[in-house]
């Protein structure tokens, strides 16, 4: 009796609740698009040879700064290297080593800060201290050091970012330590007889760990920003090899042929965009009590 | 339905329903409430979590939460339409003319304003008061309140306020221009009992005062039963029992609200077995056919099972019962016959049997900042010079309020922390130094059961896993495992299909089973309980208060069960302790101590605890003021004194020590209170 709803007048049907009543139902709109985006990058990179058929290296110097064209459908560059070409195969340094930094402070990050964090007193206070005399140098400036110092190369530009890409994971790894160590789940484990390390790998760290994956996932797209910075200033993949940072480096050079500055722009841009989405979207996800959807 | 008389209702809410979810297939919360409360009148709403109860009061004063929206019926206040009203009209109403006061007074007030102005802010918005004016009359309210150094109370800031005196300010908001009605949402909860005493002895001063009406919401029948005037019982979304309290609770006419009052632990009697209902509330999106009671109902006939009943007067309640309203309850019987066990029995388990746990002067401070720069270090006084013995399957329970150390000594005991001074002694052998392995060997026979049940559970583990946890680390290979496994579930009332599941795809009950399976699954000799039901809704703390009854007898453990409900631990233990700020001030057999208490402090306690049908006048007399001081500096000389009606030169300048007359009924009081009940009230004067 109390049961028919349906026929009561229920405020707020504006056609915007309507849409983002459909958007509810979606399955992870986030996800989708940020999905879509990187495995079309990541196809059109794999694919590259298939695609196109301009060598990236190959300078046709008669061709110099050509606009956009039916032949060269990006343009080509100061060289006259065809930038569709050179977007695809850019990306074969970008993408990779953008994951390579990432992953590489990741792991630092994470075991510092989680034994730091477990261990506390003065390893926490060594680490931490540590942690902070890195933090306090501007992040690319750190990273320019070291990659002049090791020599411009595309592996030492990961390794210059890897440096110091570590200390913002410890920090927030530590926290997440410190706070899950009080957790009663964890005082339960200590009661069951489980020992130290075997609590803060098999039960604090997989607690903690996807916290820190949404942290890394927008932090790809950071690190291809970074790592298009250090090709900007001349520090991370060398020419004649194409890289995208790089390339909107010698692109800015001749701002009237725009193509040349703008494509290699949008791939970092887009992908950027798309893996912040997918962080989002991993921490509803991963989260038990959200359970993947929000109500 | 009869007819109401109309001219002094406050509120009538009539068939109010509310509904969340998708609008596609909405979701019934709540079902059709009517109720409806006259001038001055008390009228208490009891429920249990998920019972609709919360949001049946903020649909009346249109504070529902995004997503639940009122599908039909009527509030009327004063007469007014309230479903409907523009939001600038009841802003307008709320504030001045409904009162509010929620469950957590911490997040209820503005952390970054100071207590007076956020107390003036009803009377500054709707009576465009003189900030002048609005101060004093703010002093005034805050000092009925019974909040000590009004002046400088009001230029402080919510933190700085204990929770009591956070809940008393909240309530001082609530009240300041006069409303006449006061809504309060599990107001004292989150409170100590001591403390939740004193709330209510304020709530109905205030309402023989000021004549407000109060609307007081709440899962705990002892706290409705001490002040209201008028009960509705809410269960999956409906009243399905009214009436005058006095009637209601002393000849329920729903087999629900019996079930409720049965399960009131009481505090005259130690029955083996609390009545306990079986089953869980139904959640909104899975209601029963029929009558929503009819699974968990002893008196199920057939019609329940087809059709809906609606409240009909019954005797002299008004009951939703089909059986109630064909006159086929059986009279009520109230259980509170006292089924007191034989002193002997108790006694001699204790004294026959070797001691299997001791601990002696154990002592654990924790270090804070210190206040200033250059300031001294400070210290928690968490646990401080504890002793106490257990035998073998013998059961001890420790009481005491919020941040009388009471966790701290349950880890402490199980050497989840280390001690700063004290030896402990288990099984016979010194526990006090193990490390590393050693120590993980004696922890197979000493387990943990926690206060919380979502917290204590790895959110990201199976149900199987979790209690399989001990065995694995344990070295205990794989068969063995998994039979002790299903074992353990099928001990604490799970079936196996639970092991496949998450902590979050179970209920709060639930997961305390599967924390209990966890304990017991390495057949320990010791288990320690913290809190394990306090954040049980009642029906379900009965059912945990008798499974670890029956697994305790069962498996002859021997029990450390740590709470602040004094009627729980009369209800389970052979032998209690009351802690107070760290230190254990009586001790004793529970029917001796809670008889005949000789310390002040648990004298307090016993009348704190909102029991039904007790004796007001002796008890108001009996009440703690103000709150526990801080452990940080806990007053000289014995640590109660600040508290006490009865203290003397003597015990500012001494620390009692826990000292008795020849049998094991310890207490630590310079001037102990006769140990003759009778002369009680005039002990010391």
């Amino acid at each position: 009796m109390t049961e028919s709803v349906a026929a009561a007048p229920v405020a707020g049907r504006s056609p915007l609740s309507r849409l983002a009543a459909v958007a509810r139902r979606l399955p992870n709109a986030e996800l989708l698009v940020g999905l879509a985006i990187i495995v079309t990058w990541t196809i059109l990179i794999a694919a590259a040879p298939v695609i196109t058929k301009f060598n990236p290296l190959a300078q046709q110097i008669a061709l110099r700064l050509q606009p956009p064209s039916a032949v060269h459908w990006f343009g080509t560059d100061q060289l006259g290297r065809d930038v569709f070409a050179r977007v695809l195969y850019g990306g074969r340094e970008s993408l990779p080593g953008a994951i390579c930094v990432v992953a590489l402070g990741f792991l630092v990050g994470v075991s510092l800060g989680a034994v730091a964090g477990y261990c506390r007193g003065i390893v926490d206070d060594v680490v931490m201290r540590l942690t902070d005399m890195v933090l306090a140098f501007p992040l690319i400036v750190l990273a320019m050091a070291v990659a002049a110092v090791l020599g411009a190369s595309l592996m030492h530009g990961i390794i210059a970012l890897a440096a110091v890409w570590w200390p913002p994971y410890v920090r927030v790894c530590r926290a997440l330590v410190l706070d899950l160590s009080n957790k009663e789940y964890v005082v339960a484990s200590r009661a069951a007889g489980r020992g130290s390390a075997s609590i803060l790998l098999r039960v604090i760290l997989p607690n903690a760990v996807p916290a820190l994956l949404v942290m890394a996932a927008i932090d790809i797209g950071r690190a291809i920003l970074s790592f298009s910075i250090l090709g900007f200033l001349g520090l991370g993949a060398q020419p004649p090899q194409p890289e995208w940072g790089a390339m909107v480096s010698t692109g800015a050079a001749v701002m009237d042929d725009w193509w040349v500055a703008t494509f290699p722009a949008i791939p970092i841009l887009t992908l950027a965009f798309a893996f912040n989405l997918i962080g989002d979207s991993i921490r509803d996800a991963l989260d038990p009590w959200v359970g993947g959807r929000r109500q | 339905m009869t007819l109401r008389p109309v001219d002094d209702s406050l509120l009538d809410v009539r068939d109010l329903q509310v509904a969340v979810g998708p609008e596609r297939q909405p979701r019934l919360v709540v079902r059709g409430v009517s109720l409806l409360i006259q001038a001055g009148e008390i009228f208490g709403l009891l429920g249990e979590s998920g019972s609709g109860k919360s949001m049946t009061v903020q649909a009346i004063n249109g504070l529902l939460p995004p997503g639940a929206r009122v599908v039909g019926g009527s509030v009327k206040f004063n007469g007014e339409e309230l479903i409907g009203a523009s939001s600038k009209r009841l802003s307008q109403l709320r504030g001045d003319r409904i009162g509010m006061v929620f469950q957590d007074s911490l997040t209820s007030l503005n952390p970054i304003m100071r207590i007076g102005p956020q107390v003036a802010e009803p009377l500054l918005l709707h009576h465009k008061a003189s900030p002048r004016r609005a101060q004093a009359l703010v002093i005034e309210r805050l000092r009925d309140m019974g909040l000590p150094d009004t002046q400088a109370a009001v230029r402080r800031y919510a933190h700085e306020f204990s929770g009591g005196m956070r809940q008393r300010a909240a309530i001082a908001t609530a009240l300041i221009s006069t409303p006449q009605l006061l809504i309060a949402d599990e107001p004292t909860t989150a409170l100590d009992v001591t403390v939740q005493a004193q709330i209510l002895e304020i709530c109905r001063r205030l309402n023989q005062e000021l004549g407000v009406a109060i609307l007081l919401i709440s899962h705990d029948l002892g706290v409705l039963s001490e002040i209201c005037t008028t009960i509705g019982v809410m269960y999956a979304g409906r009243i399905v029992e009214t009436g005058r309290a006095q009637s209601l609770l002393q000849n329920p006419n729903h087999p629900y609200t019996r079930a409720l009052v049965e399960s009131m632990p009481q505090a005259g009697s130690r029955e083996r077995r609390l009545r306990a209902i079986g089953g869980e509330p139904p959640s909104p999106e899975a209601l029963p056919d029929g009558c929503k009671f009819h699974p968990r109902c002893a008196f199920v006939a057939a019609k329940c099972i087809g059709e809906e009943p609606l409240l009909a007067p019954v005797g002299q309640t008004r009951s939703a019962c089909w059986v109630a309203q064909a006159g086929g309850l059986p009279p009520f019987v109230a259980t509170r016959a006292v089924r007191e066990i034989s002193q002997a029995q108790q006694a001699e388990p204790a004294q026959a049997r070797d001691v299997l746990l001791s601990a002696t002067g154990l002592r654990r401070y924790f270090s804070v900042p210190s206040e200033t720069l250059f300031g001294r270090h400070r210290y928690v006084r968490a646990v401080d010079g504890v002793s106490l013995e257990l035998a073998r399957g013998d059961t001890l329970g420790i009481v005491g309020e919020s941040g009388c150390g009471k966790s701290t000594l349950a880890r402490c005991l199980l050497r989840l922390i280390d001690l700063d001074a004290g030896t402990i002694a288990f099984m016979g052998r010194d526990i006090t130094g193990l490390a590393g392995d050693e120590l993980r060997r004696i922890r197979c026979h000493m387990q943990p059961i926690f206060q919380d049940p979502y917290a204590s559970l790895n959110p990201r583990r199976r149900i199987a896993d979790i209690v399989a946890e001990p065995l694995e680390v344990n070295g205990f290979d794989g068969n063995e495992i998994s039979d002790r496994v299903y074992e353990a579930l099928g001990l604490v009332g799970l079936s196996r299909s639970v092991g496949e599941r998450f902590p979050h795809q179970l209920s709060g009950g639930q997961r305390q089973r599967v924390g209990i399976a966890r304990a017991i699954v390495l057949r320990p000799a010791l288990i320690v309980a913290d809190e394990p039901v306090s954040s049980l809704d009642l029906s379900i703390q009965a059912q945990i208060i008798n499974l670890m009854r029956e697994l305790q007898e069962r498996f002859d453990l021997a029990l450390v069960f740590i709470s602040h409900d004094l009627r729980l631990v009369r209800q389970l233990c052979s032998r209690i302790a009351v802690m107070f700020l760290g230190k254990v001030v009586e001790s004793g057999p529970t029917e001796e101590v809670c008889a005949r208490p000789r310390h002040p402090y648990t004298r307090a306690l016993l009348a704190s605890v909102p029991e039904l049908g007790s004796d007001r006048e002796h008890r108001t007399r009996a009440l703690l003021a103000g709150d526990p001081p801080s452990p940080i500096s806990p007053p000289s000389g014995c640590r109660f004194r600040t508290r006490c009606e009865f203290v003397r030169d003597r015990c500012i300048e001494v620390v009692p020590e826990l000292a008795g007359s020849g049998t094991d009924h310890l207490w630590a009081c310079h001037f102990p209170l006769l140990a003759d009940d009778a002369t009680i009230a005039k002990a010391v004067v």
